[in-house]
């Protein structure tokens, strides 16, 4: 493999997990020779996660591609702005226009979609009901690291779902976008939809939402030819 | 595959004869009962030789009757040999018996097509990514065979060697799928955009499905995306492509552990005794979800009994460590890999490692042998042990061919293991070889064609065959040979070569082998040589898609001063009639005359039969196109003459191929001249020559000549009746504006008619 003109790529989680389930994906491009960072981003304000990815960009010698899973997608979307983007890469993740939030997003589910299993707010946050954790979100995760993730939850902030993005960066950057085709917390049509509206490079795989997980070798893949194509 | 089907008989038959059950068989065989019940429904594709000798043992089979059998089941697992003209069927390769697994994918393919019928403008190109060994063809194989039903037009399969030195280019990618839709050589346009504008409109007006797999970029697939219409494109590719704008697109896993075990369960269903979970567990695990590396490693637990599962994933697990120099991605695979080749007699290894210097993407037993250094046989044996390990597929005509993962592996050991002399020892055995034999074939289609006992090939039939098959490998050895000095095997071919040339002129390489050719012959200073690939070279100039004429006069004319200056008058000739052929083409008709009545006399003095008889048809088609029926006339008279004495000197095959061109140009002449009752009868011959070679272009010709211009007023329902004859025949090959022409023309007689 030639080296990649783009070598740093940083990763970004969406709501109720962490940085870490991205391991695979760390193993699987660190060892090609791309220099990767995880932002560990609180979820609480679209603002201040925002504010977390830009402090990795800031520390890197280099052009980034900048790739969010699920709500990482409306960071992405914002913190996309940063110079050092190259490109955007977006996992099964939201992809807001100017002004939309992820509750804007969610508002008018496609009919017959599954509803994502997501507990009343307590003290301004979410939890997924952990009983359903499993075949919500990490349907094709072994059921004991589906049971880890649900009882190792971030409590996702509501003020992070009604952060709206200014001025999306995939109106000016190129963007990749893969689509699980079993996830049943973003409804993957809802996926192709956003995925399209952002011209992105469209690729989809058979997986859950925690795709970034379970099929690490496809996020890579997509990441790997993302840092490939894109221009500095 | 009917050879499946006889194999299943004779194995229900011999056992019956044997007085066993099914359970007993299994059980003095060491075969399973399922894989045995599989057979004998002519389920399983070709069960693997060491089986079917466990089998033979079992029933007590001997002598002829062993023999047959084992012959049977051979049948199964290759195809019959040589399928004349093989590529350009585009035909689906077999689905693999055990397939496993793959069920969301299989679903997302058929969604897909699903949404065609919703809706015609829906993007209709999908491209399947993923790594090497992934099971990205057996995939879209399986998917296109199930999807069968739905495309009454056809289902259409092409390699695109993305991963080979020379992928397919996007042109040759048309022409073949356009072919095996039907379309005839002489029917594919020459011009890009014309070929894919065709084939867009054939894929709008069908329901096919055309899958191209192992594509290397962008270009090589755009110009197959349907623009609209029911039809399908299905690709697979180790890239994203993804500058395809519109096209759906998948990116496949590995296998997950569940599916993965499953597979090697089958696959090891024909052995006795099964492996435990707990081991198979380990050894999918050890193998990464990489289908390739788990049907290679399941083979070998069944080719080689002796080993158990648990033996195989010790020594994989230290294996996978001590592979360091394979890349982290095909650490598994390679490894895999190893555990099948270290176990092969050292013969089989060298054999294996050498076939990964074939150019081309698939070989003989033949061109193995070569390689291998041993008797064909031999070569035979070697690769359908190769076959039955997994590490070399079969690919249509019974030919043999890598996965582009093993040829890697293979190339990494002859690196390792065979010096770099011996390397280039062997790379010039093949090409030493291969030319000899292209010689040894062209020689078939010369004037001296059959006069002397080929030993390499029986027949034309077989000689043409073999040209065309095993164009991708002598083509480039052609360049090697060059390159490495050896200039009289280069020139030697292409001098064999060129009779062949007019046989197959659609073959798009050979202005590269005659520029080869030439340059080999300015490198021995020889001009009559130069003179004659010059020739060659305006020939293909001045073929009607090209039509280069002005470089054809240039080729022509350095070829006239060459041939002068070494005194050879038959290339003196040949370089005229080019001449005359380029002048034409421009539209000087009196210069065209003037070199072709030179030519003429001077081919003539070379005394080439068949030449004359191309001299005077070139000196009476120019003359007749300027008006001098007179001088046309006795040319074709005297072409004729040539063509039906048996002591011409011209072989019977040629003078019956050039009876039915010389008949139809002398009757015309003679209709031009008012002698239209001897022109009928000679007419209606050719008409009915060319009906029995199946020559329907010339067919159509003669019957609208006939139509147009040689039956009188007083005829006037024949001259009806062969228009319309023409125009149907037009139509069968796709020239609809001539059909066209025909129709009309039929009209007008019927029009005229009824006034009067």
């Amino acid at each position: 493999m030639s080296t990649p003109t783009i070598r740093n790529v940083v990763l970004v989680h969406g709501g109720f997990v962490d940085g870490s389930g991205w391991q695979a994906v760390h193993r699987l491009l660190t060892r090609d020779g791309f220099t990767v960072k995880i932002v560990q981003n609180p979820t609480v304000s679209l603002e201040g996660d925002v504010a977390a990815a830009r402090f990795i960009l800031d520390g890197l010698d280099g052009p980034a591609v900048l790739v969010g899973h699920s709500y990482g997608g409306a960071v992405i979307s914002e913190a996309g702005a940063h110079e050092r983007v190259a490109a955007l890469v977006y996992i099964a993740a939201f992809a807001p226009d100017k002004g939309e939030a992820v509750n804007t997003l969610i508002a008018d589910p496609p009919p017959g979609a599954p509803v994502p299993p997501i507990l009343p707010p307590r003290d301004g946050f979410l939890f997924l009901d952990r009983d359903k954790f499993h075949a919500s979100f990490a349907g094709d995760l072994p059921a004991d690291e589906a049971a880890f993730l649900a009882d190792s939850q971030v409590p996702w902030g509501v003020g992070a779902l009604a952060g709206a993005v200014t001025e999306p960066a995939w109106r000016h950057k190129p963007s990749w976008y893969l689509v699980a085709t079993e996830d049943r917390m973003i409804p993957p049509a809802a996926q192709r939809t956003m995925a399209t509206r952002a011209g992105a490079v469209v690729v989809e795989a058979i997986g859950s939402h925690a795709i970034y997980a379970s099929q690490a070798a496809a996020v890579a893949d997509l990441i790997r030819q993302a840092a490939a194509s894109a221009t500095y | 595959m009917s050879g499946e089907g006889s194999f299943a008989v004779a194995l229900r038959v011999a056992r019956h004869a044997a007085g066993l059950t099914l359970e007993e068989l299994a059980e003095a065989s060491g075969v399973s009962v399922r894989a045995l019940s599989n057979m004998e429904r002519g389920r399983a594709l070709g069960p693997q030789r060491r089986t079917v000798a466990l089998i033979a043992d079992a029933l007590k089979l001997g002598g002829v009757r062993r023999d047959e059998f084992v012959a049977l089941a051979k049948v199964g697992r290759t195809r019959p040999a040589y399928v004349a003209a093989a590529p350009g069927l585009c035909e689906l390769p077999g689905s693999i018996g055990d397939f496993t697994g793959r069920a969301a994918e299989l679903a997302w393919i058929f969604r897909l097509v699903d949404a065609l019928d919703e809706s015609a403008d829906r993007s209709n190109a999908a491209v399947i990514s993923g790594g090497a060994g992934l099971g990205k063809t057996t995939l879209v194989v399986r998917a296109a065979h199930r999807l069968r039903d739905r495309f009454p037009g056809g289902v259409y399969f092409l390699d695109a060697l993305g991963m080979s030195a020379r992928p397919v280019g996007s042109d040759e990618i048309l022409a073949r799928v356009l072919r095996a839709l039907g379309v005839r050589d002489q029917q594919i346009p020459e011009d890009a955009a014309e070929r894919a504008g065709r084939y867009r409109q054939l894929l709008r007006e069908k329901r096919v499905l055309v899958v191209v797999d192992d594509a290397a970029s962008e270009a090589q697939v755009r110009p197959l995306i349907p623009g609209g219409g029911h039809s399908q494109l299905l690709v697979t590719s180790r890239r994203l492509l993804a500058g395809l704008e519109g096209v759906h697109r998948l990116h496949l896993d590995p296998m997950p552990a569940a599916d993965a075990s499953e597979l090697l369960r089958r696959i090891l269903a024909e052995r006795a005794d099964v492996p435990d979970d707990r081991d198979l567990q380990s050894l999918v695990d050890l193998l990464g979800g990489l289908p390739l590396a788990v049907r290679i490693v399941g083979n070998r637990l069944v080719s080689r009994p002796i080993w158990s599962a648990g033996d195989l994933v010790a020594r994989l697990s230290v294996d996978q460590r001590r592979l360091d120099q394979l890349s982290a991605g095909d650490l598994t695979v390679g490894a895999a890999f190893g555990m099948s080749y270290e176990q092969l007699p050292d013969a089989a290894r060298q054999l294996f490692r050498r076939t990964a210097l074939v150019p081309g993407p698939d070989f003989g037993a033949a061109l193995a042998a070569v390689l291998g250094g041993v008797a064909v046989p031999v070569a035979e044996d070697q690769l359908d042990d190769l076959v039955e390990l997994g590490l070399m597929g079969v690919a249509e005509g019974g030919r043999y061919r890598f996965h582009d993962l093993v040829r890697l592996y293979a190339q990494q050991r002859l690196e390792r293991e065979d010096s770099a002399d011996t390397v280039i020892a062997v790379s010039r055995q093949m090409v030493a070889w291969l030319l000899a034999t292209v010689t040894a074939a062209g020689g078939w289609f010369g004037p001296d064609a059959g006069r002397s006992a080929d030993p390499v090939f029986a027949s034309a039939e077989d000689a043409k065959a073999w040209i065309r098959i095993e164009a991708e490998h002598w083509f480039p050895a052609l360049g090697a040979a060059a390159v490495d000095g050896d200039h009289h095997a280069v020139v030697r071919a292409a001098s064999a070569l060129h009779w062949f040339a007019e046989h197959w002129v659609h073959w798009p390489r050979w202005l590269e082998v005659f520029t080869l050719a030439s340059d080999s012959a300015v490198a021995l200073g020889d001009a009559g040589l130069q003179a004659e690939f010059l020739n060659h070279i305006a020939w293909v100039h001045t073929l009607p898609w090209r039509k280069d004429m002005p470089t054809a006069l240039g080729c022509a004319q350095r070829a006239l001063s060459l041939a002068r200056q070494a005194g050879n008058l038959r290339q003196e000739g040949w370089a005229l009639m080019y001449v005359a052929a380029a002048r034409r083409g421009i539209g000087d008709l009196e210069a065209a005359l003037t070199a072709v009545r030179q030519a003429a006399i001077l081919l003539e003095q070379a005394g080439n039969a068949r030449d004359v008889n191309q001299a005077l048809l070139a000196r009476g088609t120019i003359a007749f196109d300027l008006g001098d029926v007179a001088e046309a006339l006795a040319a074709y008279q005297r072409a004729l003459a040539l063509v039906e004495d048996p002591a011409s000197g011209m072989t019977a095959e040629i003078a019956e191929a050039e009876l039915p061109h010389v008949l139809g140009l002398t009757a015309r002449a003679l209709g031009r001249v008012g002698r239209r009752d001897e022109a009928v009868p000679m007419m209606l011959r050719a008409v009915d020559l060319f009906g029995r070679l199946q020559v329907f272009m010339g067919q159509a010709a003669w019957l609208r000549i006939l139509g147009e211009e040689l039956y009188d007023e007083d005829h006037a329902g024949q001259a009806r009746a062969s228009l319309l004859q023409a125009a149907d025949l037009y139509e069968s090959v796709g020239q609809h504006d001539r059909a066209e022409r025909c129709r009309a023309g039929a009209a007008a007689i019927e029009a005229n008619t009824n006034s009067a």
